[in-house]
Order: structure tokens, then C-alpha cells, then sequence
């Protein structure tokens, strides 16, 4: 099993404009200059916000297996080049399945659908599965007039919508996958996945209000013994408890507390919160491996990285 | 994990001991909130001393930001002090240092909540 991010930013894409990229190239050039010898060992030796970018596109998470049929979790904005990689693959005329697991129908986990070329070829099969009544609604509106020129009608590939139910299990193009609802506005689900002894779980958008056991075991429940779970780490704990509480999202610390209960073995942070430059959110992940030192008493060491746009995991 | 109060002028002073963690928190949060009650009632202010604890969890800064959420609008403000290292370095970095006063040393914690408290404290100590 392997996990391919195609888009980890939060709430909204973002992008550099020519002064961040300028002074992100300036300070590279410098450093590799100071540090002489071989430029291209001296590149690769950069702290990852100097040599590259966690990107900025909105969630779009794909699972690959040995299997012929695409998993995919959220149709945010990574989703276009998501379809670019697949049509380069197997080329128009290879009609594919896609199996897309929605955490919900908010709009940055939605937007990279009318984009999605496989879409519109005609053979494809688009099988969209999710919790959410609105679902459907939720895809077919955002093509509708005055917001796409391109109506849900025209798309040419067969589109199928699967409601789920939480705490169900199904069996989806080879993999076992579990939805389990999550606190966020109108509610999320994340989804467990499940195959060959491996298993990754996708979560994000979620709130951790801490207030009792029972949540806690809930979550540490779907999340034990993963070896891989993308969680949403957007806001500080401070934030989290205090300016941005309701807001539906999580932090870092928590992402630690919960992963280490559950015995999971690579903690992927996720859902990156818009503002934060490179630099910032390479500075959470060094304060997030700390806090997992600090709070792991007898466990296990839990591996920490932060997902960016074009990471592969294999697991 | 232990909590005492003691009253300094018109500080009142919470010193935990131990782990503040899930099994623990519920009882610093109530004791943090009775707490908060009582300094709104007598127009004091809250000290926390930190010094006896080894380590405080997400769980457990929530219990301070639930009682700080309760103190700040009645104009109870409440101080940190005396963190151990790694207690320290928690609230680094889950930014609780942005939002509660910290103080190195009791003393400091006080002479910031009146002259008064800071007076009291040396008296004692």
C-alpha cells in the first residue's frame, strides 16, 4: 500500500507570489554558495521549507494498491493534477475505475471535481462514496449556473454516488475501508482503510473537544495500529481550545496524544493551515517531533512528517 | 497529582504536584474553576505554581484554558508560574505561552498581581 498527497492545505489553495519565490530562491543560492563543494549535495542538505514547498493545494489523498481501481479521499483542488498523473498513466482511451471517499462536502474538499479530466471521458466509471445525505446535491450544484459553465449532464464518464453509514464496513476496490463520523460543521467522516495486514487512515477536518474518555477511545479505536494516519493538525492547541474553538479542526499536540494511544506508526500532519508559509510549518513539524519525545513515556517512537504536495509514503 | 491553595493578599495560589494528564485533569479543572468562583467573588487574582509538576497534557491545558475562558471576562487574570523544563516547553508549544502571563519564579508571579501579594509571600516564605 502506498499514499500519494496530491493536495495537503487547508481550507483554501494558496500559492507563492514572486517575492515569496524570490526570497525562497535567494536564501537557497546563499546557503549553497556558503556551503560550497557540490551544489547539488549542498541543495539536497537545505532544510525542506529552503529547497522545496509543502505546496498549496486543498485535500486530495490517493491510496494505491496493487489493484487495478483508484482510492481516492476528497476532491479538493489537488484532485486536477491527481487526474493528469492517471490520464499520463493509462492515456484517454483506458477506461478506469475511481473509487473517491468523501470526508465531506465542503467546498476546499470539493472544488478539484469539475477539473477532474476522467470526468468527462466517457468509459470511466466515478463511483463518489460518502456519509452525507447532500452529497450528490453537494457535486451537482457547484456545476450548476452562474459558479461552472460545465453542467453535471455533460460530464461523459458514468458517475455513480454511494451512501455509507458510519461504523459500517465495506469492501471498495480490494480494500476494507470503515467510515467513522467525526465533530466538524454538519458533521465529517474519516475513513479507515484496510488491506494485506496495512492499514492507513485518512482524518481530517475533525475537532477534539478533550472533554471525556469516551471521545478519546472512540478515535483511538479507528486509528489503532496504523501505519499511517493523516490527521488534521491546522491550528495550535491554544487556538484550537480558544480563538478557533467550533471551528472543526485539531492540532498537533493532539494528532501526538491520540496516535501514540492507538499504537500508530507514522503520524501524517495534514490539512496545513493556509497563512503558514514553508518556513512555519517546518518549525511545527520540529516542535511536533519534540512533543512526541517529550509525551511518549514507554511507547513506541511515533514517526512524524508533514505531509506536502507530491509526498509518497509506502507502507 | 495533588492540588493546595494558599492565599497571599489578594492572590490566591494553586500548587499541583504530579502528572496533570487524563486521569487527572477533571479534578484540576474543578478545583481551577471553584477557584476562579472564588476569585471573582473577592476580586483576587490566580496564581498557578507549576514548580511540583513533571508534565501537563493537552487535557490538562485545556482545564486552564476552560477556567481562563471563565476568569478573563469577570477581570481575573491568571499567572504561570515556576514551569519545569519540559512542562516549559509544552506550553511553547502548543502556544499557551501566548495566551497566559509566565513567570520564572513565584515572586516575579506575584509582584505582578499587586504589592500586596509579593509582600505577603516574602513574609511567610
Amino acid at each position: 500500500m502506498r499514499i500519494r498527497f496530491w493536495g495537503t492545505r487547508g481550507s483554501i489553495p494558496t500559492s507563492m507570489n514572486a517575492d515569496h519565490l524570490r526570497d525562497k530562491i535567494g536564501a537557497a543560492v546563499r546557503a549553497v554558495i556558503e556551503a560550497g563543494g557540490d551544489p547539488d549535495a549542498a541543495l539536497d542538505a537545505l532544510p525542506f521549507h529552503m529547497r522545496g514547498t509543502y505546496g498549496g493545494e486543498s485535500s486530495c489523498v490517493q491510496i494505491e494498491t496493487d489493484g487495478p481501481e483508484y482510492i481516492i479521499c476528497d476532491m479538493g483542488s489537488g484532485a486536477r493534477r491527481l487526474a493528469l498523473n492517471a490520464l499520463g498513466k493509462h492515456g484517454p482511451g483506458a477506461p478506469q475505475v475511481y473509487n473517491i471517499f468523501q470526508s465531506h462536502v465542503h467546498w476546499d474538499h470539493i472544488m478539484g471535481f469539475p477539473f477532474f479530466i476522467p470526468a468527462f471521458i466517457p468509459g470511466n466509471v466515478i463511483r463518489i462514496h460518502g456519509c452525507h445525505d447532500e452529497l450528490e446535491m453537494a457535486f451537482r450544484r457547484q456545476q450548476d449556473n452562474p459558479s461552472f459553465p460545465v453542467p453535471f449532464e455533460f460530464l461523459g464518464a458514468t458517475i455513480e454516488f454511494v451512501k455509507l453509514e458510519p461504523e459500517q464496513t465495506y469492501q471498495v476496490g480490494g480494500l476494507t475501508v470503515t467510515p467513522f463520523r467525526q465533530l466538524h460543521a454538519g458533521d465529517s467522516y474519516g475513513y479507515r482503510f484496510e488491506k494485506g495486514g496495512k492499514v492507513a487512515v485518512y482524518s481530517t477536518d475533525s475537532e477534539h473537544k478533550l472533554e471525556d474518555q469516551e471521545e478519546t477511545d472512540y478515535f483511538v479505536r479507528h486509528f489503532r495500529d496504523a501505519d499511517a494516519v493523516g490527521f488534521d493538525t491546522m491550528y495550535s492547541l491554544a487556538d484550537a481550545t480558544s480563538l478557533k474553538e467550533d471551528w472543526g479542526h485539531s492540532s498537533n499536540m493532539v494528532a501526538v496524544e491520540l496516535c501514540q494511544m492507538a499504537a500508530v506508526k507514522t503520524l501524517c500532519m495534514f490539512h496545513h493551515e493556509p497563512v503558514y508559509s514553508d518556513a512555519q510549518i517546518d518549525q511545527v513539524l520540529a516542535e511536533t517531533r519534540r512533543f512526541e519525545e517529550i509525551s511518549r513515556g514507554d511507547g513506541l517512537p511515533l514517526h512524524v512528517v508533514a505531509s506536502y504536495d507530491g509526498l509518497e509514503i509506502e507502507l | 497529582m495533588k492540588v493546595t491553595t494558599a492565599n497571599y493578599g489578594d492572590a490566591i495560589v494553586v500548587r499541583a504536584a504530579g502528572r496533570i494528564d487524563q486521569s487527572s485533569a477533571g479534578e484540576f479543572q474543578k478545583k481551577l474553576t471553584d477557584l476562579v468562583d472564588m476569585a471573582i467573588g473577592s476580586e483576587k487574582q490566580i496564581v498557578v505554581d507549576l514548580s511540583k509538576v513533571d508534565y501537563i497534557s493537552s487535557v490538562g491545558l485545556r482545564a486552564l484554558m476552560v477556567a481562563n475562558k471563565q476568569a478573563k471576562p469577570k477581570g481575573v487574570t491568571i499567572r504561570i508560574a515556576s514551569m519545569q523544563e519540559v512542562v516549559r516547553e509544552v506550553f511553547s508549544i502548543s502556544h499557551f505561552d501566548k495566551v497566559f502571563p509566565t513567570f520564572e519564579e513565584m515572586p516575579k508571579a506575584l509582584q505582578a498581581v499587586s504589592a500586596l501579594a509579593a509582600a505577603a509571600y516574602t513574609d511567610e516564605d
